[in-house]
């Protein structure tokens, strides 16, 4: 089965004719107006709209109970913990029953959480080791590399998370802590790390914004920048001819980011733009910070800065100390709740207000013009969920999922979808053809998720 | 594939047991790896009382003690980079890269380290922020408002109303100016030049007056092509800066005509500005306006030798230099040519990467001398080997054993041991570094900044003393002082005497006798770092003791294993643990774990002391570490020394660290190596320097195996 329709909207003229006319500037708009540059010309040159997708990811599962709506079809009643899409239920889609076969034990015993995290978009078994990292390629990236092929000339992707990691050697059961803070995946042993300080992602985003630059001066400095990469790539060529096999593998890796800066730098100069305010660093308002780097993609989205993004709420088996939102405890504690149901109501409390993050961005996302009269909403996929069911059980089945967006009118929205048995690989492979690719598998898919 | 036992064994079984992989090391490596077979069982491991250096290097034909194993290309982590940056830049270097290093994504950890060559990768994110940092360090050290610009006009663009435009030049035809506008920036000295020619009639040469806001300033005959240069002051703002004419001959008999051909105006400055930007004259000392090429060249060959850590070839500075010659070319200064250049030198895997070289084919061999220098200088230092350091390695002398030695102690007395070996001991094997990610109760167990500073710093110190010491390194475990500063004096409730600070640090050295503290396991780095936000975790507090100095692995937890009860109503933490363990399924790992944390249960999640927990049990710190009961802190301390796996647990991580790749036991050679560095450690007293000592002495630390093929 493919997932080619007909009825995707198409670029309008009258907006198109507009922009040559020379009537449209984007300097002056209100910030969630102000359609990108790039997408501006990608319309006038009546090029593929843009597609974008978003994962979302949150730790330590999910109280089901409280999550998993009572019916199928059209979004009703909200129960307790997805209360808070209330006001965005309309470009949601709750997807139940879907299942992570990779992060299923095997022979591997204990690390759920490792597991659920490391798969979580590459839907990959893991080696169970805490010094040979191995996995897939996770989706977003797959995305990413397509879009990149097509031309496409921004950041490939961003990976944001509001937990640090990767320094205490502190893993999971045996895993290496590469599978439990990083869900994007370049390769099977390139992990792709997160940032987690709102200020430097602006500053990374948005540093190239210089619209006093003259032509002649962003020229200059383009050639300045591609000398100095041609003479790193000469080192690079003649250091690799000494190397055995295995270091050249580590030189790849530099080369890659090498050769990455070399895209950056062809692209298009980032002229105008409204990012918004540049951020603090990391609040101490837990709230705040995960809004500031959710406010990052919005406008890494609404700048044409990159069309691919992850985000971790917090890494896999967070500990999160909860009592800002009067919770007293870590949240992987808390959630192996045997049944206790005063932790069932922490829990809640705590999805709930992951719930309310949800709501946020996608509240956002749905004022992000791209293009056509067409919102980040109706070109994108936001998929989030969580590594494993249940806290408790460290289950990999009934995943609770939410996706949001139409993902360029290949999503019915505002529903309750039951998948019973299938494999989240297949949404992805929903998220991947709707990114305009052709693939018909992804892992263990068996076909694409029709939603 | 990692040989510890697990928890499924029994208990009893768990100490390592070297022996026998010991002996198959050996076998293995002399059948497999060495150049030479014979002379086996005649290693240095059976007679620890051998000399421990041998007079010369190991020569080609000796047998190998230790099949010293395959290192990969090494990425400077980024405390190295940081480190790496300010010993060859300097100080404003160092700052600038230490800021965005603090930035990069966190390296990859392997067995507690940060510096494992096999793990450390490279990711696109990372290279972004490596490609901002160079951009950074490269202005911080080659200034950007104070250094000189060159402007130059070309004459025919410029024009005149005397004369006319021929092909690339104006010809002056009679006299009269040749006069442009320049814009300075910044007041001082420039050089003011005019490039020019003439077309010669008469008896004399032509004449050119260098004119600066109508004054003339320089008045030359010329002779021929040439540039004609003098030196002014000039203040911010616009000048007319021009080429004046005033000797026109025109012999209209013979039509014998003098004229002036100017080619361009050009002002070059300021000069005395860029040359006082501190660090600059450490790299540049030729006079660039003379030769753009050559002084490129003369400054960058010495700084791309110190940034690659070995000789260069004349081919791999050219680019460099072209660099130079870009941007001069394109109208920017010198100096605007060396950040180029700077940034490119950052940004080159000879920087970023320490590679080893197999040139010689597939056999084991002796690294270089400059290889050697690298590794040492990581280690002991964090960065790149210094001035004095690279002249024994220029010298080719550096792996004789005297030589060798007194390098080692020369550096470890060197103040940039306690930035690398003593910090990376202290925030990698000892994990103060968990501090960083653990989030006390803020209410129950407020941890200030400055104190949670200060602990790390206090691990660190207490290491740096045993460094400076021939303690024998368990006393890790017991050493009965510490070093505080006042908030941290204050914190624990010791006294804190300012006047006992000599070196200025905030830190004094102060005795525990009388105190239930002694040893590295009684500080709040490490209790806190291995608690959770609400309670204390004897569990995570003896699995990192277990883990980090018993090298001992208590294995996996089983599936399905019940939670704690996090009741307090139901019993103190110990108790609840107690009845956790009482699962027979549980109990094969908690039966060692659980008595080294209850050993501690006297300091609260934040290290302070207590009688009481939060939940007001009393403190029991009694307990029994295979089969040897113990009292309080002391006593668990005493029992964790007596045991046997401790010595080469210590010298597997130290090992590991100092080569900067993970010793695993189930490798013969790395078995062999630890067994090696253990016993020749003990023949020395078995301190932390004769540790390190026997490491550098060893084959694995000195020779290495190629890794030209995958397997």
């Amino acid at each position: 089965m493919t997932l080619i329709r007909t009825d995707r909207p198409r670029w309008g003229l009258s907006r198109r004719t507009l922009l040559r006319s020379g009537l449209s500037t984007l300097i002056g708009l209100p910030v969630l107006e102000a359609m990108a540059p790039a997408i501006a010309r990608a319309q006038a040159n009546g090029d593929d709209p843009p597609r974008r997708f978003f994962a979302f990811y949150l730790p330590n599962g999910m109280h089901m109970p409280s999550f998993t709506p009572t019916t199928v079809g059209a979004l009703g009643t909200l129960p307790l913990i997805l209360e808070p899409l209330e006001p965005v239920k309309q470009h949601v889609t709750v997807v139940s029953g879907l299942e992570n076969r990779a992060a299923f034990p095997g022979d591997d015993g204990p690390g759920d959480h490792a597991r659920g995290t490391g798969t979580f978009l590459s839907v990959a078994r893991l080696l169970k080791s805490d010094v040979d990292i191995q996995n897939g390629i996770s989706v977003d990236q797959a995305i990413a590399g397509h879009l990149r092929s097509r031309g496409y000339s921004g950041l490939s992707s961003l990976e944001l998370g509001c937990e640090s990691g990767g320094s205490t050697g502190n893993c999971d059961s045996g895993y290496s802590c590469a599978y439990v803070v990083n869900v994007a995946w370049a390769g099977a042993q390139s992990p792709l790390p997160k940032e987690t300080n709102p200020r430097a992602v602006f500053d990374r985003l948005f540093a190239g914004l210089d619209p006093l630059a003259s032509a002649v001066e962003r020229e200059k400095q383009r050639r300045y920048r591609q000398s100095i990469l041609d003479v790193v790539k000469g080192d690079s060529a003649r250091l690799n001819a000494r190397l055995g096999a295995k270091d050249r593998l580590k030189l790849d890796e530099h080369l890659t980011g090498i050769r990455e800066l070399e895209r950056q730098i062809e692209g298009e100069p980032l002229t105008s733009c409204s990012p918004g305010e540049r951020p603090v660093g990391v609040d101490v308002d837990v709230t705040a910070y995960v809004r500031s780097m959710l406010d990052l993609v919005v406008a890494s989205f609404t700048c044409d800065r990159t069309r691919v993004a992850s985000f971790m709420l917090g890494n896999g088996g967070s500990n999160r100390n909860f009592s800002f939102i009067g919770v007293n405890g870590a949240h992987h504690e808390i959630s192996h709740h045997q049944g206790d149901p005063a932790k069932f109501a922490q829990l809640e409390q705590i999805d709930r207000w992951e719930m309310e993050q949800l709501a946020y961005v996608v509240e956002r996302l749905s004022h992000v013009d791209d293009g056509n009269g067409q919102t980040a909403l109706d070109t994108s996929m936001v998929f989030c969920a969580a590594e494993i069911e249940d806290g408790n059980t460290h289950n990999h089945r009934n995943l609770p999922v939410v996706v949001a967006g139409r993902a360029g009118g290949c999503i019915t929205s505002g529903r309750h979808v039951r998948a019973d048995g299938r494999s989240i690989a297949d949404l992805f492979l929903t998220g991947m053809q709707s990114c305009g690719m052709t693939s018909t598998s992804f892992a263990d898919s068996s076909g694409v998720l029709v939603l | 594939m990692d040989e510890k036992r697990t928890c499924a064994e029994a208990s009893t079984a768990w100490r390592h047991q070297h022996s026998p992989v010991l002996a198959l090391g050996v076998w293995i490596a002399l059948c497999l790896g060495c150049p030479q077979e014979g002379a086996a069982g005649e290693g240095d491991v059976d007679e620890p009382d051998a000399p421990l250096l041998p007079d010369s290097p190991r020569g080609p034909g000796d047998p190998l003690a230790c099949d010293p194993g395959a290192k990969t290309l090494h990425r400077l982590n980024r405390s190295e980079y940081a480190r790496t940056v300010a010993d060859l830049l300097g100080p404003a270097a160092g700052a600038a890269a230490a800021v965005h290093a603090a930035a990069f994504p966190a390296d990859d950890v392997a067995g507690g380290f940060d510096n494992n060559a096999d793990v450390l990768s490279t990711s696109p994110l990372l290279v972004e922020k490596l490609d901002a940092a160079a951009l950074a360090i490269a202005a911080a050290v080659f200034p950007d408002g104070a250094a000189a610009t060159i402007d130059r006009q070309e004459a025919e663009a410029v024009g005149s109303d005397v004369g006319t435009a021929a092909g690339s030049v104006w010809n002056l035809f009679s006299n009269g100016d040749l006069t442009a506008s320049f814009t300075i920036a910044t007041t001082g000295r420039y050089a003011v030049r005019v490039r020019a020619d003439q077309e010669a009639a008469g008896d004399d040469d032509a004449h050119l007056g260098i004119v600066v806001d109508g004054r003339s300033v320089l008045d030359v005959d010329v002779t021929g092509l040439a540039t004609y240069e003098v030196e002014t002051e000039l203040t911010a703002g616009a000048h007319s800066i021009g080429a004046r004419f005033d000797n026109d001959f025109f012999d209209a008999g013979t039509d014998a005509d003098r004229n002036l051909l100017v080619d361009f105006l050009e002002v070059e400055g300021p000069l005395d500005v860029a040359s006082t930007s501190p660090g600059r004259a450490r790299f540049v000392s030729c006079n660039p306006s003379s030769e753009v090429e050559g002084c490129a060249r003369a400054s960058l060959t010495p700084l791309l030798r110190r940034a690659f850590r070995r000789p260069v070839l004349d081919e791999e500075v050219t680019p460099y230099v072209a660099l130079v010659v870009l941007a001069t070319g394109a109208g920017d200064s010198f100096d605007a040519g060396l950040r180029l250049a700077t940034q490119a030198m950052l940004l080159s895997p000879n920087f970023l990467y320490r590679a080893e070289f197999d040139d010689d084919g597939d056999q084991t061999h002796r690294i270089s001398t400059h290889e050697l220098a690298a590794r040492l200088s990581y280690f002991l230092w964090a960065s790149m080997p210094d001035e004095t350091l690279t002249l024994k390695a220029d010298d080719g002398v550096l792996d004789r054993p005297a030589v060798l030695e007194a390098e080692v102690t020369r550096m470890l007395a060197d103040p940039k041991a306690r930035g690398g070996v003593a910090e990376a001991l202290a925030a990698q094997w000892l994990n103060t570094r968990g501090l960083d990610v653990v989030a006390p109760d803020a209410d129950l167990y407020p941890l200030s900044d400055d104190v949670r500073a200060a602990l790390k710093q206090e691990t660190k110190l207490v290491v740096q003393a045993l460094l400076d010491s021939d303690r024998p390194a368990p006393d890790l475990l017991d050493v009965d002082f510490t070093f505080v500063n006042a908030p941290l004096a204050a914190f624990y409730g010791l006294p804190f005497d300012a006047g006992d600070d000599d070196d200025g640090d905030g830190f004094v050295r102060v005795s525990l006798a009388g105190t239930n503290r002694a040893g590295v396991l009684t500080h709040g780095a490490f209790l806190t770092a291995n608690s959770y936000p609400f309670r204390t975790s004897p569990v995570k507090r003896g699995r990192w003791v277990v883990d980090q100095l018993l090298c001992l692995d208590p294995g996996d937890v089983p599936p399905d294993v019940p939670p704690l009860n996090e009741d307090p109503a139901s019993g103190s933490v110990r108790e609840r643990m107690e009845a956790h363990r009482s699962e027979p399924r549980c109990a094969a790992c908690h039966v060692l774990m659980d008595p080294i944390g209850f050993g501690l249960e006297s300091f609260d999640p934040i290290g302070r002391s207590r009688t009481q927990d939060a939940d007001g049990y009393d403190i029991d710190d009694d307990d029994v570490f295979f089969d040897t009961p113990f009292t309080n802190p002391a006593g668990l301390a005493a029992a964790l020394k007596a045991q046997e796996t401790l010595p080469s647990c210590m010298a597997e991580k130290l090992g590991s660290y100092t080569l900067g790749r993970g010793l695993d036991v189930a490798v013969a050679g790395d078995a062999c190596t630890i067994d090696d560095v253990t016993a020749r450690a003990a023949a020395a007293g078995f301190s932390l320097r004769a540790i390190l000592g026997a490491i550098v002495e060893s084959d694995a630390f000195q020779m290495r195996t190629p890794t030209r093929s995958l397997e």
